[in-house]
């Protein structure tokens, strides 16, 4: 159990690029966080920090309250699950979860016990002699993930663990992995690019776009309330509509397009542009012509469960999402009213990209 | 193999034939040639010879000279090849390692590879000239009686010395190609579960080279054997007393300069079987390389 | 990745070691031999270069009497590149070819013919020069580029690099060239050569370098001064150091030693990583 601090971290290269600007964070004691983000936004940087395995070229990271910036990996007891699984190839699963623990200086007997509880947690125990070579990716990871386990660490790292195995698998790994997170209560700091993951097991999200902390907050919270228009268009799948827009004089309204307009219920100046921001899932089928938006139907993906229509809006080619539960049958050209709730539309700054 | 391939009658004959040409005028024939030889007894003149089965061989297994020189193949081949291995993979670690200036010291280690193995073998005849030689004046003004000239240890000494410094840069360049061949993440998962560099190196490293390493043996083992007629040719000729000539060089003395044909082409036939041997290990290894 | 201070300064310092112990003997041979004879004779080797660079160079190069023979620097250096683009030139071709028929038919004697090939590794030059030299000797070889060039391409190396490559080539690639109506004499020239080009490019130039330092064939084969390569030259000079009485022409052996280690150095340096990349993959 512990907390992680981060105070203005930076992280600069040799030939001068600036990887990561200034991120303050405090984790707090068995939380489990979550850094989301498109590749090379940072995150996976900023883990390798935490981990030792990067300097911090400015600021200060620490672990308990103990600044660890000049620490040695080994000595900053944490445990690191690698999106390869980085598994010792020349040793068996046994000693692969071991190693770490006889460096430590841990008795042979205290060794066995632990690897054999992991193991017993993990249903690896028929595999422990043989060599990560002869596992399926799935039980891979299981190995990487009793390795990590049995050090009993302050911290677990995760750097994208579930990416290679195949979509099954990730489900039920995500399961596992929130469940035994849980279970033994270790502050863990868990960096992938996909969403869904990120939705599912953070106590705290971290979005990081371009070596910045975007928005930090509850899944929920980001999800309902995006700071900016980058979070917004990256929390949320299909992603959240954008659509140029501008406040009417009496501000009641929103003019998207021509003839487009929508109920606010935001207090913004009159005659301000900016750009409406609409959940797929957030737009409401009306009846025949009940509803006060009205577009036509391009294009219509059938999931089963949902379907996804794709709407022309008037405002040039651009698609808009409209996420419907249950199985529809549009033919395309068919015009469908729509109505959304005020408290549901996100207004953006359309310079800054900053929420209204 | 390949799962397709071309039918044709005639092709692949053309395709082949110049490799097999030239294998047979410029190999088989001389091989055969030196097995017939290696059972046959010229006279002093060369003008007759006679079929003495097995004679040349009992000669030359007995004889004190070759088992001299077998002993000091043997023994210099081992030194040179664990020496040079241990070196450059010391070298090739640390050279893995840094970060700034890795490019320009694979540069300055690895550009010995171009150098002939006579070239190695005059440097060292330079620098160990008693006129004038650096290392030569140095080892004597340190107090050791040093002499490659008269005492064998010595002369071996030297031999050893250019042979390792010559074949240093091969082995860095394959040991620093597998040391980049460990994914990084095994090298950092390590770093997070042992601090230590030293018990990373021979618990992690070192393991994950060993195929690396057992290959070099081989090669340099090889390397050893043949490819430092040059650097004996040049810097000892084998004295004192033939106390420096390896297996090779004798066969290039005894049958060259000394013009013993069955004597010569005995020593060689029992040379190629020991290569033989060798390489069929290595084959053997190679198929079942362990691949992780 | 994570190193301590005290790691980063020993690494540091042992390379530099490595590096001195690998260029220091190449280093003062260099500038002894930019100092005249009498000054390398009365002070020994030297650090530091002298006056004497262009006098001695020039000599060796243009001067047949410097290099005691009837042969200059540079007609040696020619002879040395002869030999090393021929072998080069010779092998590429010889085991391309080889290597495809070996490859990508399926013919009656390729097993037997295989281990033709193969044979070829058990015994070096070395183990049968005797006979070698008979043989080419016999065939009125000696001091020819022939029989310099052709004996050393017998080996089989070069084939074994290339059976590799090909193996690793898609074998979807020959399918699809049969499809466009490619034969087996268009599939190799349209496709397969040019698909590896830089596996000959890296084998190329390996092979310039072993060809350019071959010594005990050579030393064998040219007993005319005219095909002396630059690597046999420096020998000679070597021997007669000390005939006539003379104060040791020590700076222009040593020039001669630096001349002969230029051309090689200079290739693996520049195309380092083709040339690396050849010699590490191949020999798997």
């Amino acid at each position: 159990m512990a907390t992680v601090t981060l105070n203005q971290a930076e992280k600069t290269y040799a030939n001068g690029y600036k990887a990561i600007h200034g991120i303050n964070l405090e984790i707090q004691h068995g939380e489990f966080t979550v850094l989301v983000g498109p590749s090379g936004c940072g995150k996976s940087t900023l883990l390798r920090m935490i981990a030792g395995l990067e300097s911090i070229s400015d600021g200060e990271i620490s672990i308990d309250d103990k600044v660890v910036n000049k620490v040695a990996p080994a000595d900053r007891d944490i445990a690191m699950v690698f999106q390869n699984y980085a598994l010792y190839p020349h040793m068996s699963n046994y000693n692969n979860m071991a190693y770490g623990l006889r460096n430590h200086g841990h008795s042979k007997s205290e060794i066995d016990s632990k690897v054999r509880e992991a193991a017993r947690i993990l249903q690896l125990e028929d595999h422990l002699e043989r060599k990560p070579s002869q596992l399926s990716g799935g039980q891979r990871q299981r190995v990487a993930m009793g390795r990590a386990i049995v050090r009993q660490p302050k911290v677990f790292l995760f750097d994208e663990p579930l990416s290679n195995l195949d979509a099954k698998l990730r489900v039920d790994m995500r399961l596992e992995i929130k469940n035994l997170q849980q279970r033994l209560g270790i502050t863990s700091v868990y960096v992938t690019h996909d969403q869904v993951e990120a939705m599912t097991l953070a106590d705290r999200l971290i979005v990081m776009n371009g070596g910045v902390a975007e928005q930090i907050g509850s899944p929920i919270d980001i999800y309902e309330k995006p700071e900016t228009l980058f979070v917004a268009g990256f929390i949320g799948s299909p992603a959240m509509n954008f659509l140029p827009g501008k406040v009417s004089d009496d501000r009641t309204h929103v003019v998207v397009g021509d003839k487009v307009k929508l109920d606010l219920d935001h207090d913004v100046e009159a005659g301000r542009n900016v750009t409406v921001g609409i959940r797929p899932e957030h737009f409401r089928l009306c009846g025949d012509d009940a509803g006060p938006v009205s577009a036509s139907v391009r294009m219509v993906e059938s999931l089963g469960a949902e379907t996804l229509v794709y709407l022309d809006f008037g405002i040039g080619n651009e698609n808009v999402t409209l996420r419907v539960q249950g199985t529809h049958q549009f033919a395309k050209g068919t015009v469908l009213k729509l109505s959304i709730t005020p408290d549901m539309i996100h207004l953006f700054d359309t310079e800054t990209g900053k929420r209204i | 193999m390949k799962r397709v391939q071309f039918e044709h009658s005639a092709v692949p004959y053309l395709f082949v034939a110049p490799q097999i040409l030239i294998i047979s005028i410029f190999f088989l024939w001389p091989a055969a040639q030196a097995v017939y030889q290696s059972f046959l007894l010229e006279d002093a003149f060369g003008m007759s010879s006679q079929f003495v089965w097995f004679r040349n061989f009992e000669d030359v297994l007995s004889s004190s000279s070759w088992t001299r020189s077998a002993i000091f193949t043997v023994v210099f081949s081992v030194l040179v090849s664990v020496l040079s291995i241990a070196i450059s993979l010391f070298l090739a670690v640390r050279a893995d390692e840094v970060v700034r200036g890795a490019k320009s010291y694979k540069t300055l280690l690895m550009w010995g590879y171009a150098i002939a193995p006579p070239v190695a073998g005059l440097l060292g005849n330079m620098l160990f000239n008693p006129l004038m030689g650096d290392l030569y004046m140095a080892f004597n003004s340190f107090g050791f009686e040093f002499n490659h000239i008269e005492n064998a240890n010595d002369a071996a000494f030297v031999v050893i010395l250019i042979a390792v410094w010559k074949q240093v840069s091969v082995n860095f360049i394959f040991f620093l190609s597998g040391l980049q061949g460990i994914p990084k993440s095994v090298q950092e998962a390590a770093t997070l579960d042992c601090k230590s560099p030293e018990r990373r190196f021979w618990t992690i490293t070192f393991p994950l080279l060993a195929p690396t390493t057992f290959f070099l043996l081989v090669i340099n083992l090889t390397y050893a054997f043949f490819e430092t007629f040059g650097i004996i040719d040049v810097s000892t000729k084998g004295s004192p007393g033939g106390s420096t000539a390896t297996l090779v060089y004798k066969v290039y003395v005894d049958g060259f300069l000394g013009a013993d044909l069955g004597g010569s082409s005995a020593q060689s036939v029992l040379l190629m079987i020991m290569v033989s041997v060798l390489t069929v290990f290595q084959f053997r290894f190679i198929e079942r390389k362990v691949h992780y | 990745m994570y190193q301590s201070k005290w790691r980063i300064f020993t690494n540091h310092a042992i390379l530099i070691l490595g590096a001195l112990f690998m260029i220091m003997p190449v280093w003062i041979a260099f500038a002894s031999s930019t100092h005249t004879r009498e000054f390398v004779f009365q002070n020994g080797l030297q650090f530091w270069p002298g006056e004497h660079f262009f006098e001695n160079y020039g000599a060796i190069l243009f001067d047949a009497s410097a290099t005691k023979g009837r042969v200059t620097a540079l007609e040696m250096l020619f002879n040395s590149m002869v030999l090393g683009l021929g072998f080069a030139i010779g092998k590429v071709i010889i085991s391309m070819m080889a290597a495809y028929a070996i490859v990508y038919f399926r013919f009656k004697l390729a097993v037997p013919l295989f281990w033709v090939v193969f044979s070829t590794l058990l015994l070096p030059l070395e183990v049968r020069i005797v006979p070698s030299y008979e043989v080419v000797a016999s065939l009125g070889l000696l001091n020819t580029y022939t029989g310099l060039i052709l004996p050393l391409i017998a080996s089989a190396t070069g084939t074994f690099f290339f059976r590799q490559f090909y193996r690793s080539v898609p074998d979807e690639l020959l399918e699809a060239a049969r499809l466009d109506g490619a034969g087996p004499i268009r599939f190799f020239i349209d496709i397969l050569v040019p698909l590896s080009v830089t596996m000959i490019a890296a084998i190329f130039i390996i092979m310039f370098v072993v060809g350019w330092n071959q010594y005990l064939w050579p030393l064998l084969m040219t007993t005319d001064d005219q095909l002396y390569t630059i690597v046999i030259g420096i020998k000679q000079v070597y021997n007669s150091l000390y005939e006539g009485g003379q104060i040791p022409q020590f700076p222009k052996a040593f020039a001669l030693t630096i001349m002969a280690t230029i051309p090689p150095v200079l290739v693996v340096v520049v195309f380092q990583r083709m040339f690396v990349k050849g010699l590490v993959e191949t020999e798997k």
